[in-house]
């Protein structure tokens, strides 16, 4: 029988989880050994077959960046793992790291082989030492083991190692251009934009994608094609850890089926548990600061999978799914976003640089139920411009929860103006 | 910088990595763990800067945009919570309010006998064990007002010197 | 790896997410209506309102104002004020400490121009886009204020900026709608930066980069701050002075020309025409110092004329003249530093004596062009070298032979071109065999894989242009040492050809110029020889007057012989020698001595003080003419303002002296005297003042008005014909530390001066800057050698050679080698010409300024 939770079977299962041996009793680079019996072809169907797409929040399908890596020709290409997950409400790559990070690493291997790349890095968070140390440690044990290096595997010629670039903070790095400027050791500021496959870490084709994803790579070979995809839908194959916060009364990590009902997630028992009063939930926050608003009455038939979430346009993003009750005002939710975007703009560009600031002030000012009429209007008109003017993301996704926030509790909004007020004089732009 | 790092140490962890850029946030980050005052002082920052041949400049710059770097000396604890909306959800600036009557000190400032400061970040992955204080590497999870007493008396007692 | 078969073809689309609807978030008051034309208006004025929010808006006392994008752009979009109250960015202090420019935080709009200016073209690497957010700001060096940084002020930051943020402190007494320019030729170095001169009712105010072929678009500091106070300063010389009784008095311009004229014609009278002399000016145009030397070679009737090229690039005009036929640089400042695969540079603090082509060379290697730094001391360009080789001084010679040794031996040396190109390879080839790397790097004090390491980085690279200065020339075999240089590039085949050469870097705006008037005791304009046959019949024809065929006395020559009685009389055009020649106590005593003195300056100089006529010269800003700069370009000088009222033009100054002397002379203009210079003068065949309105200039040789100009020399044959090895064994210089004065001294610039500082010193800034910020001279010397005496950085100490001595501050550190050390003679309070070594080499007769044995003790 297939364990319904492939990502997260090993965790606290290891005593020292840097142990290869150890790793390998619990099925380790079995999917990798797969990978090395089948034709490049064979390998790049079963990819396609199972139906894996980037759990980073970027959308894209694993098999086609994986391809388009493989045929770009050039002397160095590199498989990127960044872990340092910066989007608020997000632990999952962390978790892997922590309790798994020999399947990350075998998922980046696996990657390597089926692009052709030599080098690889996990980008992560500097300020976490131990896992850091731990990390390390893992990579000389796979180097010992011949597992990273030259000639892994005994194949001859396939070279691949893995560096560690520490990240010092900044969620613009999530754009592939930031990330890139940030590991070459320069700003992490985003200079343009890249296509990674094609031109990505100094300017070599570059795979770039999440701890989770990597991850689930082994489990997808190991498994096959048929039953990795049949753990999720016909479409998306696989399961999805996703980083239950807020108000419900299981917070936390929990690998679950994609193709499962929102509300299921948030309610069952082995899940979220409902929320830590037993009061109906007001609204959810879906992956991530960069994701939409939903009212509770909304998500009563979603489907967690990612056409699903698609066709009402929605994502699954990262995983993170925060969940509020009637207790949490929205404005009171927002403002602390709004800071979020405001913190991690990186100053490039005006929209963003001077706009996340002035949406930051005009939420608090309806937060304090200060504004005057004429004020949404402005608001509105701010976040678009915005939204459309910034230059990378971090700009951009500004209006996904403010819209949608907007759109779903309408009246919390009007009550942030006092209608009696001196009318503020025409929005200008 | 701390001191009671010399510069031969200094040298030393520096050339651990390899002269080049994108090593340069690597060694900043190790620099600074390593001294008490968790900074990077300009004297460091020329030496790495020599180093992975980067310029003072391209360095003051990686420093001043990381909020994981620092300019400034530190405080001996600083007391770091989360002021993302998820935690924002679960504590509602409990852990703000607390410390700001606990120490008396904004957001920033350094207590006079330079031990402690507290400091708001964006999430770094606690979520689940808000409201908490994360102070270097170790999380205090699921704190009330007492348990954040009971911590800051532990600190001034110096309980934490080997963890923290 | 499996090899690469049947690809499936996979297009998916990615999923992300839309935005929600704006329209449905505006509906909560009103319908948005808006077609998209006025929501691309709309986005333009949002930005605006963002910028002005977070702006200072002092416009009025704003030096930009009138002048300004974010100005511009608010009319353009009708947006004159803000609609938001929020905050703005905390760290908004406007950082005055630069003496020049001041950065306001709270005007820029981060376009980050500045940033790249200083990291891409400056390649100072000052300033950095510091912190995040909205607290984003332009930082210099490490977060501290712009005093505390590297930054060199040479503003070109400031010339990008499109706001109010980087402002000059000049421009605060102007607005850009009151002001006109005039495009000129920068008077310090011989880079031939151009510049615009900004002019408000009549005054110049402020100097702005232009778009000039050798500097394009960038200054240094004293191009940008220091090229117009000095013309416009309170103690110009306004009247001719007669020495009467010991004092100076001021007579009208008739007096003083007739007893010039008189005095002169009676010392020629008495003792010969070869007892007078006339030094031109290397930093006045080509036109006065033409005419300069036709009024010694006709009116006072010898060759005794020569420029201060003598005590600077004489050697490279003599050596390169005998090994290639001319004497300049063979390629141009683009050409050596643009798409160049080495740079061997050699005896040439590029970024502190020519900045502005240091900039370039800085850029060079940004581009990946390998910089070889040979030099005694550790400048600023070994940070961007990938090798020094930190020879001691004075052993030039023996270290190219080195590195010749390695290139023959490796078989690298291009033997086709030598074949064809070149004669008197069998000598070169018979000397070198001897200077082993091993034997070399004991003479030179350096690593023998270090020779072998520059000889093959020069040698392999397809381009690579040699580039040298006074670290070469200098010594007491410095011809010598400029044949080297020329032997070393003939060997490799690296001459004729773009990104090559062997570039010699002039020193003053018009050094070039004026050795190419015939400034010089050998040679007629246009390196005409008097020994050729012809030449002086030709120049007899042309001035109408029988000439002194006999090769006349050097500067360094006329002056001993001055002290000897021999040169009696001496007119001396925009020099002061006391200031800038070596053994200044002798140059004083050989003054003294002469029995008539004229001195036509700008200033009351040290050397005008003993002269016994002293005439007001005019300065660069208030005549029209040409300056030649390093690379044979010959730009314009403009008249940017009136000449100070009651001075003459220098050329007519010279022109009436000759006709009081009896030989008339008259010129209507500078570009009549240009024609002239065309007439007689091969290389300018085609050179005209209207042709010069072309903004590149023309670079001589210029035959005739169909020819653009001569960017790369010696490209199908030597100017001489065929490349003349020539075998030159090394020589210990001729002055050596002895147990009485254990350290070798050097002598140079730093960047904030410019020689005698008679320009620079009349602008505050640079007071301010110089002289490590004490505007106070000090001596280099190695930390090693101090630890020993006991002298800390910031000591007094005395310094003492054969010939004086003198005292000075210790600038103690790893700058030059142990038992070296290094001054600049830029300071009055301790001017190391007072100990420098005046002893010459044999054949330029220029001094050796870099080796001089001294004694440091403290005081």
């Amino acid at each position: 029988m297939i364990t319904r939770q492939p990502l997260t079977s090993r965790f606290g299962r290891v005593k020292d989880i840097t142990d290869v041996a150890a790793y390998e009793q619990l099925q380790g680079y079995e999917g990798l050994n797969q990978v090395l019996d089948a034709t490049e072809t064979q390998n790049l169907n079963t990819l396609i077959e199972g139906a894996l797409w980037s759990r980073s929040g970027n959308g894209t399908n694993v098999a086609v960046d994986c391809q388009e890596v493989l045929t770009n020709e050039a002397e160095t290409k590199y498989i990127i793992c960044n872990a340092d997950e910066g989007e608020p409400g997000t632990f999952k790559d962390k978790a892997l790291l922590r309790s798994d990070p020999l399947a990350v690493i075998e998922g980046m291997t696996i990657a390597a082989y089926l692009t052709h790349a030599q080098v690889g890095y996990i980008y992560v968070r500097g300020e976490f030492r131990d896992l850091i140390l731990e990390l390390m440690q893992t990579i000389e044990n796979c180097r010992a083991a011949h597992l990273l290096g030259k000639s892994i595997f005994d194949v001859p010629g396939f070279d691949f190692d893995i560096k560690i670039s520490e990240s010092a903070g900044a969620y613009v790095c999530q754009e592939p251009a930031a990330l890139f400027n940030a590991m070459s050791g320069a700003t992490g500021r985003p200079g343009g934009r890249v296509t990674p496959t094609k031109a990505g870490f100094y300017k070599q084709p570059t795979l770039v994608e999440d701890a989770e994803t990597f991850a689930n790579l082994p489990v997808l070979y190991r498994l096959g094609a048929k039953a990795y995809q049949s753990l999720g839908t016909s479409e998306s194959g696989g399961t999805k850890l996703v980083c239950l916060t807020g108000q419900v009364k299981n917070r936390g990590l929990f690998e679950v089926p994609i193709g499962l009902e929102l509300t299921t997630i948030l309610n069952d028992p082995e899940f979220g548990g409902g929320s830590q009063d037993g009061t109906p939930f007001k609204f959810i926050h879906l992956g991530g600061q960069s994701g939409m608003i939903l009212p509770a009455e909304n998500i009563t038939d979603l489907i967690y999978s990612p056409e699903a979430l698609q066709a009402e346009h929605l994502t699954m993003g990262t995983g993170a799914i925060v969940a509020a009750t009637e207790a949490v005002n929205i404005l009171d939710y927002l403002v602390p976003v709004a800071r979020f975007f405001m913190d991690e703009s990186c100053g490039k560009c005006p929209a963003c640089r001077i706009g996340t600031v002035r949406i930051y002030e005009a939420l608090q000012t309806l937060q304090k139920q200060e504004g005057v009429p004429g004020d949404l209007t402005r608001l509105a008109h701010m976040v678009d411009h915005v939204a459309s003017q910034a230059s990378c993301f971090v700009g951009q996704v500004v209006a996904n929860p403010i819209f949608s926030a907007m759109a779903a509790f309408p009246e919390e909004f009007k009550a942030g103006v006092d209608w009696q007020a001196e009318v503020v004089k025409e929005v200008p732009w | 910088m701390d001191n009671t790092m010399t510069l031969t140490k200094k040298v030393a962890l520096i050339h651990s990595f390899e002269p080049e850029p994108d090593a340069a946030v690597n060694i900043l980050l190790t620099l600074q763990q390593a001294t008490k005052d968790a900074y990077v002082d300009e004297a460091s920052a020329r030496l790495v800067a020599d180093y992975v041949g980067l310029t003072l400049a391209n360095i003051y710059e990686l420093v001043s945009y990381y909020p994981a770097l620092n300019e400034q000396p530190q405080a001996r604890y600083v007391l770091t919570f989360c002021h993302s909306a998820p935690c924002a959800v679960s504590d509602n600036g409990f852990i703000e309010k607390t410390l700001h009557q606990i120490l008396g000190i904004d957001e920033g400032q350094v207590t006079d006998d330079g031990l402690l400061a507290y400091q708001g970040v964006a999430c770094v992955g606690a979520c689940e064990q808000a409201p908490f204080i994360k102070i270097k590497d170790h999380i205090f999870p699921n704190l009330t007002t007492d348990k954040i007493q009971q911590l800051v008396a532990d600190l001034k007692a110096g309980h934490f010197d080997d963890i923290l | 790896m499996g090899t690469v078969d049947h690809r499936p073809k996979i297009t998916i689309k990615p999923m992300l997410n839309q935005y929600s609807n704006l329209a449905e978030a505006v509906n909560l008051e009103q319908e948005d209506t808006r077609d998209k034309k006025e929501k691309r208006q709309d986005a333009r004025k949002f930005i605006v309102d963002l910028e002005i929010s977070n702006h200072h808006l002092n416009c009025l006392e704003c030096p930009k104002d009138g002048d300004c994008g974010l100005e511009k752009e608010a009319l353009a979009t009708g947006m004159m004020h803000t609609t938001f109250h929020g905050r703005k960015i905390k760290d908004h202090k406007i950082d005055c400490t630069n003496p020049f420019f001041e950065y306001d935080p709270e005007k820029c709009l981060l376009c980050g121009k500045c940033v790249q200016v200083c990291h891409l073209r400056q390649g100072r690497d000052v300033l950095s886009m510091g912190r995040r957010g909205i607290e984003t700001r332009i930082i210099p060096g490490y977060g501290d204020t712009w005093d505390k940084s590297v930054c060199e002020s040479c503003g070109n930051c400031v010339a990008v900026c499109t706001t109010g943020a980087l402002t000059t402190k000049n421009h605060k007494s102007y607005r850009k709608w009151e002001t006109t320019t005039v495009q000129t030729t920068c008077p310090y170095c011989g880079t031939g930066c151009q510049i615009d001169m900004v002019l408000k009712d009549g005054k110049i105010v402020d100097a702005e980069p232009a778009n000039g072929p050798a500097n394009k678009n960038l200054l240094c500091v004293k191009g940008r701050f220091a090229a117009f106070n000095f013309a416009q300063s309170k103690d110009r010389l306004t009247k001719p002075l007669i020495k009467k009784n010991g004092k100076f008095e001021k007579v009208s311009w008739s007096e003083a020309i007739d007893y010039i004229a008189k005095r002169f014609t009676e010392l020629k009278t008495k003792y010969g025409p070869d007892s007078l002399a006339g030094f031109a000016c290397s930093r006045s145009t080509n036109e006065d110092d033409y005419v300069l030397q036709k009024m010694v070679r006709t009116a006072f009737g010898t060759n005794n004329v020569d420029n201060c090229a003598r005590v600077c690039h004489a050697p490279s005009v003599h050596g390169l003249g005998m090994t290639l036929g001319s004497g300049a640089m063979t390629n141009t400042i683009k050409d050596i530093t643009t798409d160049v695969d080495a740079i061997l540079l050699i005896g040439s603090n590029t970024t502190e004596a020519h900045p502005v082509i240091g900039v370039q060379i800085r850029s060079a290697v940004q581009h990946g062009a390998k910089l070889i730094v040979v030099d005694p001391r550790n400048i600023d360009l070994v940070k961007n070298s990938k090798l020094h080789l930190q020879l001691k001084a004075g052993t030039n010679i023996a270290l190219i032979n080195g590195m010749m040794h390695v290139i023959i031996e490796e078989g690298l040396a291009d033997m086709n071109f030598i074949e064809q190109r070149t004669e008197d390879f069998d000598k070169i080839k018979a000397l070198v065999a001897d200077y082993t790397p091993e034997k070399v790097a004991e003479i030179c004090g350096i690593d023998a894989n270090l020779i072998v390491e520059a000889a093959e980085m020069y040698a392999k690279a397809k381009k690579a242009p040699l580039i040298y200065c006074l670290g070469v020339t200098e010594h007491s075999y410095g011809t010598e040492g400029v044949m080297s240089m020329s032997n070393l590039a003939l060997l490799v085949g690296k001459l004729g050809k773009p990104g090559c050469g062997v570039n010699p870097l002039r020193g003053q705006n018009n050094v070039q110029g004026a050795c190419d008037m015939g400034c010089d005791p050998f040679d007629f304009p246009g390196y005409q020889k008097l020994n050729t046959p012809g030449v002086v019949e030709k120049f007899e024809e042309a001035w109408g007057t029988k000439l002194n065929p006999n090769v006349g006395k050097t500067s360094t020559q006329v002056m001993p012989a001055a002290g000897e009685g021999k040169i009696k009389g001496l007119f001396i055009f925009g020099e002061d020698p006391i200031v800038t020649d070596p053994d200044t106590n002798e140059v004083r005593h050989d003054l003294e001595n002469l029995e008539f003195l004229v001195v036509h300056e700008l200033f009351m100089t040290e050397t005008a003080e003993y002269a016994d006529v002293v005439l007001p010269g005019l300065s660069y800003l208030e005549k029209d003419g040409t300056f030649t700069n390093t690379e044979r370009r010959i730009q314009r000088v403009r008249a940017a303002i009136k000449p100070l009222s009651g001075v003459k033009q220098d050329y007519d100054v010279f022109t009436e002296i000759a006709t009081a002397m009896g030989y008339p002379m008259h010129y209507n203009s500078a570009s009549e005297i240009m024609d002239e210079i065309a007439q007689l003068v091969p290389t300018f065949g085609g050179v005209s003042f209207d042709r010069l309105e072309n903004p590149n200039g023309l670079q001589w040789p210029c035959l005739d008005v169909h020819d653009p100009g001569t960017p790369i020399m010696h490209v199908h044959e030597f100017t001489r014909g065929k490349g003349l090895f020539m075998a030159l064994p090394y020589h210990p210089a001729k002055e050596l530390p002895d147990d009485k004065y254990p350290f070798v001294l050097s002598t140079g610039r730093e960047l904030y001066h410019y020689n005698t500082r008679a320009y620079s010193e009349r602008t505050e800034g640079i007071t301010e800057l110089a002289g490590l910020g004490r505007d106070k001279s000090y001596i280099e010397m190695n930390q090693v050698n101090a630890d020993e005496l006991g002298i800390k950085d910031g000591d007094r100490v005395r310094v003492s050679s054969r010939r004086g001595t003198l005292e000075t501050y210790a600038n103690v550190g790893q700058r030059v080698l142990p038992d070296a050390a290094f001054m600049t003679f830029h300071f009055p309070d301790g001017n190391a010409n007072i100990v420098a070594n005046p002893m010459t080499d044999d054949i330029a007769r220029c001094p050796d300024y870099k080796v001089c044995a001294i004694n440091i003790e403290p005081v």
